[in-house]
Parts: structure tokens; C-alpha cells; sequence
């Protein structure tokens, strides 16, 4: 099967004794990020992927990328890395890539980006975000140079079973989100994630000084090394969203009315 | 004792204060006097006293010894993000 993840394809190789399971996994799951025939950007990535119970020696194979495992949730929990960290190297050089998570409204394709450390609840914001706002992403978000944003439609990592170590990768289809149409995407907000579990009421929202927001910035970007003067990159990428805002709050559902009033200019 | 600047990977200053980019990959922000020591300095060594003069002269005299104490304490916490080199 072929996927897309920041407009880069993959090619995924189920394989194994248990290579049905696995490819209806993948599917299931990457369902957004499918794509058929010759729409992929190409050329594709080989990424081989080996579900066997009774595997011993890990596959090896020249060209593609190997992953395998005894079990389907421990292959599915680290198919998402992988395919996240290949797509990100391949556009190391042409997108500012955000650990984020990317919302958009459905009718503009103006694009908010929410960006934090794990644990600044990304994933739990684009599923209360995304009742209706677009979905793009609940991990990495690319800006172009022209501010245009590189959806990544990746399955969400949710916590199913809190008694089971690993996390579900879940459909965005399958949680209700908001699938896009024809429009395409452009960044018109940033928003540095700030969760105190005890902040009670509105969410606090500041405005950030240019040179305050850089840390935090940087350490959410990928690749900063490799960008040419990467401070001055994203402070002009700061500057023309109209600054970064610091959100701090606890619950997801505080941060709707900010990004809607980001969406409508209003804030 | 005499200071000069190591490099770094990037700089930025707005408003008297600078965040800089060290090659240890982490992003440091300074204050407004490590800042303006920062920026007069290069790569030649120069005495540390030739910094406090010019931070005397950019935020004036604290008097009672305090311009060279914290010009020191500003060179210091540069040392430390590995941006200045000390030769004491």
C-alpha cells in the first residue's frame, strides 16, 4: 500500500505469517494517508514491515527500511515514528517543521499551529479541535516558505486500555475529525502549548516578544541545524503570522475560543 | 583576565536583547547586559575591563564597585553557555 506523509510516499511491505492482520491494521489506521496509483509524490520510500510471533532474527532487506515484531500493537506503535522520522528528513531542507499539533478552518484553510513538548496534550487538542476544524496534524506540521502548511494526516496515538502500555494508533476518521476538501492550508497563527493541569478558567493567552518565543521555538523545530541563520528564519516566520502567542491552560477545550478568534483575526 | 566570543551557530537581537543559538544546539537567551558584552565582543581577546568601561558607558555607573562585579557575573554566565572564552 502507498501513503503520504508531509507529501512524501511510502510504500508499506506487510509482510510475515501474519501479513493479513498487519496490512488491515495499516490500513485502518492510515486511512487518511492513503493514496492510490500515481497521486503519491514520489518516488517512494520502501519501508518493509514484518509481523511474525515466532520472528527470532530482526529482517533485514536492501533499499527499504526494515521494522519487525512479535506483536501488531507494538509494530503498529512504532510504524508512526518511523514513517514520521523518514518524511521529516526527506523535507529537512524546504519545510520548518513544528512538533505540533496543525488545525485549520474548513472553509478558509487558515491554519493555527499549536506547537509543545509530548505531554503538552497535542493529540487530546486535535480531537477537541477537530469536531470542526480540519484536522492536520496531532504530531509534526510543515510551513513552507510562502507560509503554505504540509498536512500530515497521521492516525492519532491515543490511550485505549490505561492498563496497556502501549498506545492505540486510531484512525482520524474513526474519532469524527473533520477531513479536508479541495482547500489548501496557510498558516496564519503559532501558539506556544503551556498545560498547568491546575490553571482554572479562561485560557491565558500573551503575546510573546520575538526573541522570548525563540527557545521554545527552536526546541519544537526540526532540523534547526540544518536551516541557513535558523534564528532569523523563524523569527520572520514569527514576525508574519503576527508574533507567537503563549497559551496556558489545562483542559483542551479552553484553547476553542483562541484559535477560533486566531482564525477570525480577533486576537 | 581577559574575554572573546566563541562561535555560535546563530544570533538574534531585538530590543537589547539577544537569543543566540550555541553549537551545543541549545537556544540561550540573555539578559540586556550579557547581551550588549556579547555584542562588542569577537573573536581577539580583549580585557575584561575594556567590557566594563563600555557597559559603564551604555548603562552607566552602579558605583561602589558594581559595574566590574557584574560585568564579571555577565561574562561568567557567558562562560557557562559556552559563548566566551576566559583566560583566568
Amino acid at each position: 500500500m502507498r501513503l503520504e506523509a508531509l507529501e512524501v510516499g511510502f510504500e508499506i511491505h506487510c509482510e510475515g505469517s501474519r501479513a493479513g492482520d498487519l496490512a488491515d491494521s495499516v490500513l485502518a489506521a492510515w486511512d487518511w494517508c492513503l493514496v492510490s496509483g500515481d497521486d503519491g509524490a514520489g518516488p517512494f520510500q520502501q519501508v518493509k514491515v514484518e509481523l511474525d510471533p515466532g520472528l527470532t532474527t530482526p529482517a533485514r532487506s536492501s533499499g527499504a527500511t526494515s521494522l519487525s515484531g512479535h506483536d501488531l500493537p507494538t509494530l503498529m506503535d512504532r510504524l508512526s515514528p518511523l514513517v514520521t522520522r523518514l518524511a521529516v528528513t526527506e523535507r529537512r531542507h524546504d519545510l520548518v517543521m513544528f512538533h505540533a499539533c496543525a488545525v485549520a478552518d474548513p472553509s478558509t484553510g487558515d491554519t493555527v499551529v499549536l506547537y509543545g513538548p509530548s505531554g503538552a496534550g497535542k493529540t487530546t487538542l486535535a480531537r477537541t479541535l477537530c469536531t470542526d476544524l480540519i484536522y492536520l496534524s496531532d504530531e509534526t506540521a510543515g510551513v513552507a516558505a510562502d507560509l503554505r502548511v504540509v498536512p500530515y494526516f497521521k492516525p492519532l496515538s491515543i490511550i485505549v486500555n490505561p492498563t496497556e502500555r502501549l498506545k492505540e494508533q486510531v484512525s482520524p476518521g474513526r474519532l469524527g475529525l473533520v477531513r479536508p476538501g479541495e482547500v489548501g492550508f496557510r498558516l496564519v497563527g503559532l501558539v506556544q502549548l503551556c498545560r498547568e493541569p491546575e490553571h482554572r478558567g479562561d485560557a491565558l493567552v500573551e503575546s510573546l516578544a520575538t526573541v522570548d518565543a525563540l527557545p521554545e521555538l527552536m526546541a519544537q523545530t526540526s532540523y534547526t541545524r540544518d536551516m541557513e541563520r535558523p534564528l532569523h528564519r523563524m523569527a520572520d516566520l514569527a514576525h508574519r503570522v503576527g508574533g507567537v502567542r503563549r497559551a496556558t491552560y489545562a483542559e483542551a477545550e479552553q484553547l476553542r475560543p483562541v484559535v477560533r478568534a486566531i482564525l477570525d483575526g480577533d486576537l | 583576565m581577559r574575554v572573546r566570543r566563541l562561535d555560535v551557530l546563530d544570533e538574534y537581537v531585538e530590543d537589547g536583547r539577544a537569543a543566540v543559538y550555541t553549537t551545543k544546539g541549545m537556544v540561550a537567551l540573555l539578559s540586556e547586559l550579557a547581551t550588549a558584552a556579547w555584542c562588542m565582543l569577537d573573536d581577539r581577546w580583549v580585557p575584561t575591563t575594556e567590557v566594563t568601561e563600555m557597559l559603564i558607558r551604555e548603562f552607566g555607573d552602579p558605583g561602589g564597585g558594581e559595574a566590574d562585579r557584574l560585568t564579571q557575573n555577565a561574562l561568567r554566565s557567558l562562560a557557562e553557555l559556552s559563548l566566551v572564552e576566559l583566560d583566568d
